[in-house]
């Protein structure tokens, strides 16, 4: 057979191997295409991490803030030091309570980590972005790790999907299929923070336009009216499935507004926002490496 | 027509689309332009069939494989070939059919037929991952938001394709696409 007959064989032999992959094989044969993804990651960052520089120069990931916000800042700070440090005191006390007690051997603190990463790519998909690190298991990095921002470690980025020697790959949470968050709702002010039963809880999904909402915990006060959050109450972590127990409490971001459900008038529907606006557009994380079960690293504290 | 000037766009093309494509989308929505399918059109636009093809099967395997795809199980994520090539096959049949009665080299024509094609390959993506979410892969996929957010980049890449031909139709000649396809399209 002579080689221009083979090649008329090849297009429409390719184009069926194209539909079948597409249309029949399940996501865990098409693995050798993440090698490929590697690849072509590292082949288009030579142009993409230039433009993603550039324009996080153009364009700031948020503006300084003005003299008045900063003296705002400055007391709030001193208040949360204050806090803390009565905090501090109280758990002082109660460790030592606990210790007479005997049962601090059976405590798992779960201590982390971090390590600063870079964000070399942001995901094709307009839908569902995912962001590149250059981080990976060489750097002790896991499937699961908790990434957050650099900029503010409290506030969630998202998690870890997957890992490759250099490089790993993480959902925001505000990426659509990112899945549920178990989250508590925290009313500002220092009576909120301090009493855990003013907190609602709620159950959070991404829902596409960088926000995530869900369903509100219903409860009502003594005098039986609604407890209602307000726009700008933090929102943070709780247990989730996939969530490791060092992400308890981490900032998921703030409420952005209240609704009746549309399903169930009588529910209420909470929208939240992530306190650094787009996280997609996050370019320094830090990654909550798990410390426990790791080799020693040498000259980590 | 140039092999190693398409790659070069290519490269171009693509490392736009994964460095612009999240700055450039609208307000708080994922709806943004896509390049790589803009280059696709305007060489389905001036090229062979054989070309356009090969092309195509080139650009969708990229983006196939620079795009994951969230999945709810352990694995995380997943790149899935095929949907982006068949997307673009698709929508460059639909350029080779109108490319003949279309003033190619106004760049207007050009961001018409981007938008057109960006249509269909929004269309053959959406039914792809529709069907993979329901038969094949768990994954959290909305078919209609999906769809609207691809359609209204359609729109999008439409304009941007009009800058794009502006800047790739001085290329035409260095990448061997021929004068007289032009000058016929003129009349």
């Amino acid at each position: 057979m002579r080689s221009s007959e083979v090649a008329k064989f090849v297009y429409p032999a390719t184009v069926a191997v194209c539909t079948i992959a597409a249309l029949l094989l399940p996501s865990g044969l098409h693995r050798p295409a993440g090698l490929l993804g590697g690849v072509a990651e590292l082949l288009v960052s030579p142009v993409s991490g230039p433009i993603i520089k550039l324009r996080d120069w153009l364009r700031p990931l948020s503006p300084p803030p003005d003299a008045g916000t900063l003296a705002a800042m400055e007391q709030t700070l001193l208040e949360t030091r204050t806090q803390l440090l009565q905090t501090l005191d109280e758990n002082q006390r109660l460790a030592q309570t606990i210790e007479r007690l005997g049962v601090l051997r059976g405590i798992n603190a779960e201590p982390v980590e971090l390590l600063p990463a870079t964000v070399t790519l942001v995901s094709a998909d307009n839908a569902r972005p995912t962001l590149t690190l250059r981080a990976g298991t060489s750097q002790g990095v896991e499937q699961g790790c908790v990434v957050t921002l650099l900029s503010n470690p409290s506030q969630v980025l998202g998690l870890v999907r997957s890992v490759r020697a250099r490089t790993s790959t993480i959902a925001p949470i505000t990426s659509l299929g990112a899945g549920e968050l178990d989250v508590a709702i925290i009313p500002s002010g220092a009576t909120g923070t301090t009493n855990p039963e003013t907190w609602l809880r709620a159950r959070i999904a991404p829902v596409g336009d960088g926000t995530l909402r869900g369903d509100l915990e219903d409860r009502k006060d003594q005098a039986g009216n609604r407890i209602e959050p307000k726009e700008g109450d933090e929102v943070r972590l709780l247990d989730g499935p996939n969530w490791p127990s060092s992400s308890r409490m981490l900032l998921v971001g703030k409420v952005q507004g209240v609704a009746p459900s549309p399903r169930q008038r009588l529910r209420l529907v909470v929208t939240v926002a992530p306190s650094e606006g787009d996280l997609s557009r996050a370019r320094e994380v830090m990654v909550r490496l798990p410390v426990a079960g790791r080799p020693a690293s040498g000259g980590t504290p | 027509m140039s092999l190693p000037l398409v790659i070069v766009l290519s490269w171009l093309a693509l490392g736009l689309e994964a460095g612009l494509r999240d700055s450039l989308s609208l307000g708080g929505t994922s709806v943004s332009p896509s390049f790589v399918l803009c280059l696709m059109v305007f060489i389905a636009s001036f090229a062979n069939e054989r070309q356009t093809r090969w092309t195509c099967v080139g650009l969708g395997l990229a983006m196939d494989v620079l795009s994951p795809v969230l999945l709810t199980t352990a694995a995380g994520e997943a790149r899935i070939v095929g949907p982006h090539v068949l997307a673009y096959l698709l929508a460059s049949q639909l350029v080779l059919q109108a490319r003949s009665f279309m003033m190619r080299r106004n760049p207007v024509a050009i961001g018409v037929m981007c938008f057109a094609a960006a249509v269909i390959a929004g269309l053959v993506l959406t039914t792809i991952f529709t069907l993979r979410a329901a038969l094949l892969d768990p994954m959290e996929f909305g078919a209609l938001r999906d769809l609207w957010t691809r359609l209204g980049s359609a729109v999008y890449s439409g304009f941007a394709g009009i800058v794009v031909a502006y800047a790739l139709l001085p290329l035409a000649e260095w990448l061997g696409m021929s004068k007289t396809s032009a000058i016929v399209s003129r009349r």
